[in-house]
């Protein structure tokens, strides 16, 4: 919303040494935020509004003329380039000891011929070509007729005005409007604001037909339509004081009837339509479009339409898109002398579709999308009226059709000083809360306030409340600290274990990162999962801003693949990344309009282009976590895990209890790597939230130290290769868990010497009673057990 | 005549001691005076020579000569090995410059976690719980409980990603405090950190994934004066003593009134400088006294209780916070711009 500070002067007396900062930073703080303010145009010293009397071509020169000019009283002449400038013209012109932007004219012979004055071009009054419509090719201006001669540039243009570019929030509709600001202007300051357009209740005599013509709405995306008719009229351009204004505020200026409307929509912030009554058959029917029906609109494109748009019809064909764009069939034009004045009102979210279903947005559907107050419609109408009388000289009729199916209920509400000074936290006297309301015309009678029909977002008590705390100052409200009843400030268990998560992850050298949780099934091709798998089953977004994002991950590895290549492609060595975040699953229950499930996953990813890290660097990693959270050896399974393909095969695991899965980690299968731009060292783990708070271990219990030495003992065998050590460990530990305290693996040999397919191992194992000291007999029989039980178990063969 | 050799052995003794350079030097003089067949040990030996009454006198200066050597001994012992080790240290020196970390150690924390832990123990502090939501959403709770009528131009297609009619990418924190109201009983007192959904292409200050911290207070006698000496506190927690805050009308449909709330910029403190494009004040979060039609919605009467709430978007305190100018850079997950933090 666009508003010239001078339009606004109009309607209220600014003390002459207030800032344009000023009224800026008060009119933000009082609620109408300003966005932006240009200066339109700079004031300037004895330039003045003259006619062109006579071209004279200069004979050195044939590019220079020599123009006679006059000021109405009094003449001058100059010498200038004009190449498109007419007898006729009025044009600016500068005195001797002008002064345009800053400088100083001064004006003497040019070639041989005496010049007494200069012409301004348009960058001399600081305006630009392009929001500037009275202006030729050259740059040269020229004015609209009725704007005088000898007339003060600075005061007909305005030269040095503010455009003041508002951010209105969309329950203030009423201040998409001229006359909606200068109120707030006026309470803001305190000032008297002019009687207003707004408020001047207007009296018309309903009748079923204007002219020949009737109005049906047939639709329920219609709440108002008004209309009237008006002959002789006479088509040409508008007063120039009407058109300024228009391009101050960026609307084009037409000819008088389209000036009229669109005057009145930024004066009232009603839009307005008018037609030419010949191009109307029969009457105005509001309906859906059929499909299929086709309309050229006033941009000259042909536009389908569907029925979700709504228009505005006569009797054969749609002569509107409703609130958005005219035909041009039924445009006004040079020879039209009968007018349709439409004054209507529509459902914001039919407007809204309608305007984004044919990507076209004006200024009326800008307006409409907010929710106009379905009253406003016969004060603009009323408007429109009075400017026809006053500019065109036409009487409209009293008599207009008036359709008003969804009438606007006037919102009253019963005040309570007590609860509105509640909800402010203040203090303020029943005097001082009735004057803010009065000043913004909300009527009080009898404790009960009385709402104008243009605020229809003041409803309830905190509305009120609102408008008291605006008007009085946010910036004077008073500060405190609750005073609730004592509340405890804490993390409940999963949000203290995904810290510690966190904070292991990175003593681990990892780093963390957060991606995007949408994907698109192309992510999953990359990495080579199977066109059956689960992972598939994503849950899906209907109107997906792209194909990049139209699924939620079911699995967070695309995305950590993506960070490592980026941060590869950019050759950046040994890296470490880690994310905790969601997975969507759950795509079935969505089916059944229940919620999906989100499952927190700790993903790990690494890559290092040495060779100094291998499946055991995140297998370590991944110890380190479950240690941390005394998820133990003891407690669960590790396997080999080969049933993903996104893991290599030979060096991967899968660590489980019972049938949870807790993590999976190893090395990035060359399957997938070659779809990547990364190194084959890369290696990652996924561990699963949620089976990390189930197993974690909270309490601890304090187990005496041993009192009694331990003995080590070695052992020495050849196994086949694929026995997993944790198999053995399982073994031995089975032979005496009383005794067995520790068991640590200290050699794996494959290679010479040792037969192909077998691997040799050693280990050394640590034996313990907490009653009393071993004896050697003892040591001897456990160790006897483990050489036979692992004899029997995996045919080892004894290194002696 | 044996009090003379005793003399004698003193002086040769700590003569020898004394001029000892090494410790093997030292050990044979300990070994030719109080060795086995050291010289004073063969005095000793000879006692049972001598008479009665000479026995004790003697033998007691003879073993105070022992003792005198053995501490010469000792002190000498130890001044010995200290030349020996600093002769070994001045053959360790390195050069004390040079890096030899093959692995980084410690990992870098994204700069959401860094803003976001900070946030959290501001409000711990002030007794709030930390609640959290699903991130997809029924319309009901992401909407309708928070004042949002079907016809708000936010629930369009154009605005809010959908999974169904009724279930969408939540677009806001808001409904976990639709969810904490219908699951708590005042006093409630939560802020709710997560990830939020808007149909945004991606640019240099908008991403269609974004966080936000939705914060929410709901008790008897809560008013816009709690809010505004809340959220004081806050900034000057965060963003330093001096920070001041500022709050503007605005409108949002789940909170009347409303406002939108600035600080005074914490780099130039409000005079106005190329972080706060010469405003002084940096915007940075939205918020108002709960709308009675959300407070029913969570099941808690409005005539006995009311509330605030306020919500910031974490990207932009962390653009704010750590002057980064492009968001994106925030989800590229490059390690160098990770390290930094």
């Amino acid at each position: 919303m666009n508003v010239s500070l001078n339009w606004l002067k109009e309607y209220v007396d600014l003390d002459e040494n207030i800032s344009v900062k000023e009224v800026i930073d008060r009119l933000t703080m009082t609620g109408s935020k300003v966005e932006k303010i240009e200066k339109f145009g700079e004031k300037t010293e004895k330039v003045y509004t003259a006619r062109v009397e006579k071209i004279t071509p200069h004979s050195e020169d044939n590019k220079l003329f020599i123009i006679d000019i006059s000021f109405g009283d009094s003449k001058c002449s100059a010498v200038a380039k004009i190449p498109d400038i007419e007898v006729g013209d009025i044009i600016p012109v500068a005195l001797p000891g002008a002064k345009v932007i800053g400088k100083e004219i001064k004006v003497g012979e040019v070639k041989g011929i005496k010049s007494s004055c200069m012409v301004c071009h348009i960058l001399d009054l600081g305006l630009s070509q392009k929001d500037f419509p009275w202006v030729k090719p050259s740059g040269l201006i020229s004015f609209p007729k009725d704007i005088g001669l000898g007339k003060d540039i600075n005061e007909v243009l305005g030269l040095g005005d503010y455009i003041i570019e508002f951010e209105i929030t969309p329950n203030r509709p009423d201040c998409l409007s001229v006359e909606g600001i200068a109120r707030e202007l006026a309470v803001t300051f305190n000032k008297p604001c002019k009687k207003l357009f707004q408020d001047i209740k207007p009296e018309f005599i309903n009748v079923n037909k204007v002219d020949t013509l009737d109005v049906k709405i047939d639709s329920k995306n219609c709440n108002r339509y008004m209309l009237s008719v008006v002959d002789n009229i006479e088509v040409k351009e508008s007063p120039y004081e009407i058109q300024l204004k228009l391009i101050k505020s960026g609307i084009k200026p037409i000819n008088n009837i389209v000036d009229i409307t669109n005057y009145v929509m930024l004066e009232l912030g009603q839009p307005m339509h008018a037609f030419d009554y010949a191009k109307v058959n029969g009457g105005i029917i509001v309906r859906e479009a059929k499909s299929g029906e086709v309309i050229e609109t006033l941009d000259s494109q042909t536009r389908k339409l569907t029925d979700k748009n709504l228009v505005i019809a006569d009797y054969d064909k749609p002569i509107a898109i409703a609130g958005v764009m005219g035909g041009l069939e039924s445009s006004i034009t040079k020879n039209t002398t009968k007018i349709v004045i439409e004054s209507a009102n529509f459902v914001r979210g039919s407007i809204r579709n309608t305007s984004r279903s044919q990507y076209v947005r004006t200024d009326a559907s800008a307006k409409y999308e907010k929710g106009l107050a379905p009253e406003l419609t016969a004060y603009a109408l009323n408007r429109v009226h009075s400017l026809l009388r006053d500019i065109l000289g036409v009487n409209a009729s009293a008599e207009i059709v008036d359709v008003y199916p969804n009438v606007q209920s006037v919102n009253t509400i019963n005040l309570d000083y007590n609860k509105i000074n509640n909800i402010i936290g203040e203090e303020l006297d029943k005097q001082s809360i009735v004057k803010i309301l009065e000043d913004l015309s909300i009527k009080v009678e009898n404790d009960v306030a009385h709402v104008p029909y243009y605020r229809q977002d003041v409803e309830i008590a905190h509305d009120i409340a609102e408008e008291i705390a605006r008007i009085y100052g946010y910036d004077k409200l008073n500060s405190k600290l609750p005073d609730t009843s004592l509340t405890f400030g804490s993390k409940n268990k999963e949000q203290k274990l995904e810290d510690k998560i966190k904070t292991i992850s990175l003593a681990n050298g990892y780093s963390e990162i957060y991606t995007y949780t949408f994907f698109s099934k192309e992510l999953l091709d990359r990495m080579e999962i199977a066109k059956d798998s689960p992972l598939r089953d994503c849950i899906k977004i209907t109107n997906p801003l792209s194909q990049e994002f139209e699924y939620m991950r079911t699995t967070t590895m695309p995305l950590m693949l993506e960070a490592l290549e980026r941060n590869y492609t950019k050759k950046n060595i040994d890296v470490k990344l880690f994310e905790l975040g969601k997975i969507f699953l759950g795509n079935d229950n969505i089916k059944k309009g229940d919620l999906g499930s989100e499952k927190q996953v700790l993903t790990l990813g690494m890559y290092n282009t040495s060779d100094n890290v291998d499946f055991y660097s995140i297998k370590e990693v991944v110890e380190n976590i479950l240690n941390y959270f005394k998820v133990l050896e003891n407690d669960y399974d590790i396997k080999r895990y080969t049933e993903n393909i996104v893991y290599h095969p030979g060096a991967s695991a899968k660590i489980t209890i019972g049938e949870d899965v807790i993590a999976l980690f190893g090395k990035l299968s060359p399957k997938v790597v070659k779809n990547y731009i990364l190194p084959e060292n890369t290696y990652i783990a996924e561990i699963y939230f949620e089976n990390i708070v189930k197993y974690a271990k909270g309490e601890v219990k304090f187990v005496e130290l041993p009192k009694y030495p331990a003995v080590d003992r070695d052992i020495a065998f050849i196994i086949d290769e694929d026995v997993l050590a944790y198999d053995i460990q399982k073994v031995i530990k089975s032979v005496n868990p009383n005794i067995i305290e520790k068991i640590e693996l200290f050699d794996v040999y494959e290679g010479e010497q040792i037969e192909k397919g077998k691997k040799s191992m050693a280990y050394r194992v640590k034996l313990r009673l907490r009653e009393k000291t071993l004896e050697e007999a003892e040591i001897v029989s456990v160790m006897d057990s483990i050489v036979s039980k692992l004899e029997s178990e995996f045919k080892v063969v004894f290194r002696k | 005549m044996i009090q003379e050799t005793l003399k004698l052995l003193e002086i040769s003794g700590a003569k020898e001691i004394n001029e000892s350079i090494n410790m093997e030097e030292l050990d044979q003089v300990r070994v030719k005076y109080l060795g086995k067949k050291g010289e004073l040990t063969n005095v000793l030996k000879s006692l049972s020579n001598l008479s009665q009454e000479q026995r004790p006198v003697v033998g007691s200066l003879a073993n105070e000569l022992r003792e005198k050597l053995e501490d010469l001994i000792e002190k000498k012992g130890h001044m010995l090995k200290n030349i020996e080790i600093d002769n070994k240290l001045k053959n360790e020196k390195i050069d004390i410059s040079i890096s030899k970390n093959i692995s980084k150690a410690y990992g870098h924390s994204h700069p959401f976690t860094i803003v976001l832990d900070d946030i959290k123990e501001i409000f711990m502090g002030m007794g709030y719980s930390i609640a959290e939501g699903p991130e997809i959403e029924y319309t009901k709770f992401n909407f309708d409980a928070l004042n949002t009528p079907a016809d708000h131009p936010a629930r369009d297609l154009q605005d809010t990603l959908y999974i169904t009619d009724d279930i969408i990418l939540r677009t806001q924190t808001s409904p976990v405090q639709v969810r904490a109201m219908l699951n708590g009983k005042p006093p409630i007192k939560i802020i709710a950190p997560g990830k939020v959904y808007r149909s945004d292409s991606v640019d240099a200050t908008h991403s269609p994934m974004f966080h936000q911290i939705e914060g929410l207070v709901v008790d008897k006698n809560i008013s816009m004066a709690d809010l505004k000496g809340t959220l004081e506190m806050f900034a000057r927690s965060y963003f330093g003593e001096k920070t001041n805050i500022r709050l503007r009308p605005h409108h949002f449909p789940f909170t009347e009134p409303s406002a939108e709330v600035d600080v005074t910029c914490f780099v130039c403190g409000g005079s106005g400088c190329r972080v706060c494009k010469n405003e002084g004040y940096i915007e940075i979060l939205g918020a108002g006294m709960v709308h009675p039609n959300v407070l029913k919605a969570g099941g808690i009467d409005p005539e006995v209780y009311s509330g605030f709430a306020f919500g910031m978007g974490l990207e932009r305190i962390a653009m704010i916070k750590f002057d980064i100018s492009d968001l994106r850079n925030l989800y590229e997950n490059d390690i160098r711009f990770l390290e930094q933090f």
